[in-house]
C-alpha cells in the first residue's frame, strides 16, 4: 500500500515539474512563437512570448530569466515566417545578451517586412 | 652517419608536419557571435545594422504604401579605431530595399559614377537617343539618413572597457525636420 502511493506522489511531483520547466505563457501569442535552444543552455528560462502585429509589422516581446545565481552571457536570434509558414529573408546575425543573476530580461524585435506572421526565438550559450 | 641523418630528417617532417597543422584554413559562421578583439567587429556591425532597420521600419516615417526616397550620408567616426562605416550604412540600405518599403537614391558617394553613366549614354553615335537616360530626369530625396559612432574606452592593467554608442538621424530635406532618430549601445570588456 506504501509503495504505490510513494509512486503516484513521485509521478505527480515528476509531471509538475516537466510542466514547469517546459511551459511558458504565450499572450496574444503567434501560431508557433516557438523557442528552440541550441546545444545546452544552462539556467535560462523562458519567461513569456507576445506577437504583437503593429501597423502590419510583426513585433514580439519575450522574456527571459538567469534563474542561475551567477552571470550569463547568451547568444540569441530570431527567424521569421509568412503565412506559408516559409523562412522570411536571410537569416540573421547571432546577438549577444548579458544576464545578471536572477535578472529577468525583456528582447523585442521587429519583423524584418509586413508578411511576417511568426517567429522562431533560438538561445544558445 | 646514418642516425644523424636520420635525426635530421625526422626533425625536419615534425617542422613541416606543425606548420601543416597550424594553418588550417575552415569556414565559420558569418552570422556567429564574434569575439576575436575588443575592436569594433563583425557581430557589432550586424547587430546595428539589425536593430537600425528594425527601428525605421516601424517608424512614422513609413506610412503605408508611401515608400519615401532616402539618400546615405556618412556615418561619422567620432571613435579612435578605424571602422569601415560605409558597411554599416550598406547593410542598412540593402536590409531596408530588401523590405520594399523604402526606396534609395543615388547618394554623393556614387553621384560621380551616375553622371559618367548618363554622359556616357549622351553619344549619339554609340546609343540609340530612344533608349538612353537624358538629362535633368534624376529624382531628389525626401530624406537623408546620416549619423555617427563615437566610444569611451577605459583601461587599467587588468581590464579594458569599450563603450560604444552608434547613433543615426532621417531628416526631411525640404523642411529640415528630423523624423527618425535611433540610438544602439555596445559594451565589450576584455579581462
Amino acid at each position: 500500500m506504501k509503495t504505490p502511493l510513494i509512486r503516484l506522489c513521485f509521478s505527480i511531483a515528476m509531471i509538475a515539474l516537466l510542466s514547469s520547466c517546459s511551459v511558458f505563457s504565450k499572450k496574444n501569442a503567434c501560431p508557433n512563437g516557438d523557442v528552440v535552444f541550441v546545444g545546452d543552455v544552462d539556467d535560462i528560462d523562458v519567461v513569456s512570448v507576445s506577437c504583437v502585429p503593429r501597423d502590419g509589422v510583426l513585433r514580439v516581446i519575450v522574456e527571459l530569466l538567469n534563474d542561475s545565481d551567477e552571470e550569463r552571457s547568451i547568444a540569441y536570434r530570431f527567424d521569421w515566417y509568412d503565412k506559408d509558414e516559409l523562412v522570411i529573408g536571410k537569416e540573421e546575425s547571432w546577438k549577444p545578451l548579458f544576464l545578471y543573476p536572477k535578472e529577468v530580461k525583456t528582447l523585442r524585435a521587429t519583423a524584418p517586412n509586413l508578411l511576417a506572421v511568426d517567429t522562431k526565438l533560438s538561445i544558445k550559450q | 652517419m646514418v642516425k644523424r641523418f636520420a635525426t635530421v630528417f625526422l626533425t625536419l617532417v615534425s617542422i613541416a608536419l606543425t606548420i601543416g597543422c597550424s594553418n588550417e584554413v575552415r569556414y565559420g559562421d558569418p552570422k556567429g557571435v564574434e569575439n576575436v578583439s575588443i575592436e569594433f567587429g563583425s557581430t557589432d556591425l550586424q547587430k546595428v545594422a539589425e536593430e537600425m532597420t528594425r527601428s525605421l521600419l516601424v517608424s512614422n516615417l513609413v506610412v503605408e504604401g508611401n515608400r519615401p526616397l532616402i539618400t546615405v550620408q556618412d556615418v561619422k567616426n567620432f571613435t579612435s579605431e578605424y571602422i569601415d562605416t560605409r558597411g554599416i550604412t550598406d547593410t542598412i540600405r540593402t536590409e531596408l530595399s530588401r523590405s520594399g518599403v523604402v526606396r534609395f537614391v543615388v547618394d554623393e558617394a556614387a553621384m560621380e559614377q551616375q553622371i559618367s553613366e548618363i554622359e556616357r549614354q549622351q553619344n549619339e553615335e554609340y546609343y540609340d537617343q530612344e533608349t538612353t537616360a537624358e538629362k535633368g530626369n534624376m529624382v531628389g530625396a525626401g530624406y537623408r539618413l546620416e549619423g555617427s559612432i563615437r566610444s569611451i574606452v577605459k583601461q587599467n592593467k587588468d581590464v579594458k572597457d569599450v563603450y560604444y554608442k552608434v547613433n543615426l538621424q532621417v531628416w526631411d530635406v525640404r523642411t529640415g525636420i528630423m523624423e527618425w532618430s535611433e540610438e544602439t549601445e555596445i559594451r565589450k570588456i576584455r579581462d
